[in-house]
């Protein structure tokens, strides 16, 4: 399409949409979509995954937590990184973290409010939009990462359950993160990446950790083992997200800007 | 066609023109597009007092000079009205509601500033991305004026923001606050990068837009003498307060031009202005 009419077209589309109400957070969405190419995110999201199974499939999960384990049994003697039950798990699990890494790193460096309130959005309809599109590619990160497992996966109930549970802890510690950055105006995709590595490095720590929080993840299996773990982390996810967005859109709303 | 006008005629001069019903008082608009009323701002907690006592009306149509020395207030002002900021004290209302956070104004208003660590985050965006993003943004966007401009600048279509020089950045400024053809429409020192060709071909511009889609612009300037043409009216700041307000036929007797009449008020001469 010619650079005019792709122009001409995209005004058309905006105008359009404008008459409707909430129609500033669908045009910016539709935006934000299209200059962080979430496609091509999630495509490369796809190559991480493979190469990264491949890798591991090759004996190099082996020895990558065999090292791990023997540094940090040098600064913790109880301390054992748990194990990867199978070869597939634990490659999705850091392939997550990754795609939270890609999806945040492309999210978070070319947006900003302050050149979206220059070009007439409010405080509280970028917060909207981009709290969307970051639901939108975790949405996406997790679809595509669920399409990989699925085919390949032999697990049985425990380590699926598990991998659910800290799959949907990756999520969420991307969400935060991007919360994070909506509410501190945080342009640089480090913060975003601190959360995520932060979710991964939960998952190895967890034996250390669960003992403070009473087992927290194996209470977690406990009801998982009984009931839909999808639906409850799901669930636990939107209540938190629901108490923190609110906080921090209002957060956001005061924040001046300084010309 | 973009019509040919003879943009070395102020424009208060020109009659028909809202700008020149501003200059002689007989515009008529009911609903003033920015009013503010002792309106105040203080940064580091109430230690600086960037705006006192501010209050002013401009209708609708001007195309109204914000004249003063730095720091004197001008970009303080425009930031309040654009709604990035709350005041201290006072009010200011655009369209006859309050700015801060309102769904309904914020498309009407563009606010075009000049600090360039604004735009850090976009730097990686194109030219074509940002002209995207004020066809989904702004309801009054003119695509075919933005392709025009952007021509008449010679800015390439995919040159990334952090690539550009100073004067590109400053063209691309330009083009976005005159394309989003906003209802009111603020330019802080946009120009600033420019040559003087640029900033002439960008005045031609703007006057020729203006004529052709008449609404309300505020425009901050160093360059008096290069820019009082363009005005209606003008306000001249200083340290934070208002020392003239009128429309430019009242600021420029008695011979002088806007600038004398500027630097008079401002360095406290004996100046005397209006009929």
């Amino acid at each position: 399409m010619a650079t005019e009419d792709r122009f001409a077209s995209a005004q058309a589309d905006a105008r359009a949409n404008m008459t409707s109400k909430g129609s500033a957070i669908r045009n910016a969405l539709v935006w934000y979509m299209r200059v962080t190419k979430v496609g091509p995110s999630l495509l490369t999201l796809l190559g991480v995954v493979v190469l990264i199974m491949v890798l591991f499939n090759t004996g190099f999960a082996t020895l990558a937590t065999s090292s791990l384990s023997e540094l940090a049994s040098s600064f913790l003697p109880e301390f054992t990184i748990p194990p990867p039950p199978e070869p597939l798990s634990y490659p999705l699990i850091i392939a997550l973290g990754n795609a939270s890494f890609l999806g945040a790193m492309g999210l978070t460096m070319p947006i900003g409010l302050e050149s979206d309130l220059s070009f007439g959005l409010t405080r509280k309809q970028h917060a909207l939009a981009l709290l969307l599109c970051g639901l939108i590619l975790a949405g996406g990160l997790a679809i595509t990462s669920v399409l990989v497992a699925l085919p390949l996966s032999q697990f049985d109930l425990v380590q699926s359950s598990r991998f659910l549970l800290l799959f949907f802890y990756d999520c969420f510690f991307f969400l935060i993160g991007w919360l994070v950055i909506i509410a501190r105006q945080y342009r640089h995709f480090p913060i975003a990446s601190i959360f995520t590595v932060g979710g991964i490095a939960l998952y190895l720590l967890e034996p250390l950790w669960s003992k403070w929080t009473l087992g927290t993840v194996n209470l977690g299996l406990l009801v998982i083992n009984d009931t839909n773990a999808g639906i409850l982390s799901l669930v636990g996810i939107v209540v938190l997200t629901g108490i923190l967005v609110p906080t921090i859109i209002t957060l956001t709303c005061r924040t001046p800007i300084k010309v | 066609m973009r019509a040919a006008l003879d943009n070395d005629r102020p424009l208060s001069t020109v009659p028909g023109t809202p700008a020149a019903a501003c200059a002689t008082g007989t515009n008529g608009s009911t609903v003033p597009t920015i009013e503010c009323d002792d309106l105040c701002l203080r940064y580091f907690r109430g230690r600086s007092n960037a705006l006192t006592g501010v209050s002013l009306k401009i209708p609708q149509g001007a195309l109204c000079g914000l004249l003063g020395r730095n720091g004197a207030g001008k970009t303080s002002l425009m930031s309040l009205v654009a709604g990035l900021r709350r005041p201290s004290a006072g009010s200011v209302r655009v369209f006859g509601e309050d700015p801060w956070e309102n769904p309904r104004i914020a498309p009407q208003v563009a606010f075009v500033y000049q600090r360039s660590d604004a735009h850090a985050a976009i730097n990686g965006f194109k030219t074509c991305d940002l002209l995207d993003k004020g066809a989904h943004f702004r309801p009054q966007w003119d695509a075919d004026l933005a392709l025009h401009l952007l021509k008449r600048f010679d800015l390439p279509l995919k040159k990334a923001v952090g690539e550009m020089n100073a004067e590109q950045a400053a063209a691309l400024r330009c083009i976005i606050g005159l394309a989003s053809r906003t209802p009111l429409t603020l330019f802080d020192e946009v120009y600033l990068g420019m040559d003087a060709v640029s900033r002439k071909m960008f005045t031609d511009e703007l006057l020729t837009d203006y004529r052709a889609h008449p609404r309300t612009i505020i425009f901050s300037t160093h360059y008096i003498s290069e820019m009082e043409r363009l005005f209606s009216e003008a306000i001249i700041l200083d340290v934070g307060k208002v020392l003239a307000h009128d429309n430019t036929g009242a600021l420029c007797t008695h011979g002088k031009t806007l600038q004398d009449t500027f630097i008079g008020l401002t360095l406290k001469e004996d100046v005397t202005y209006g009929n």
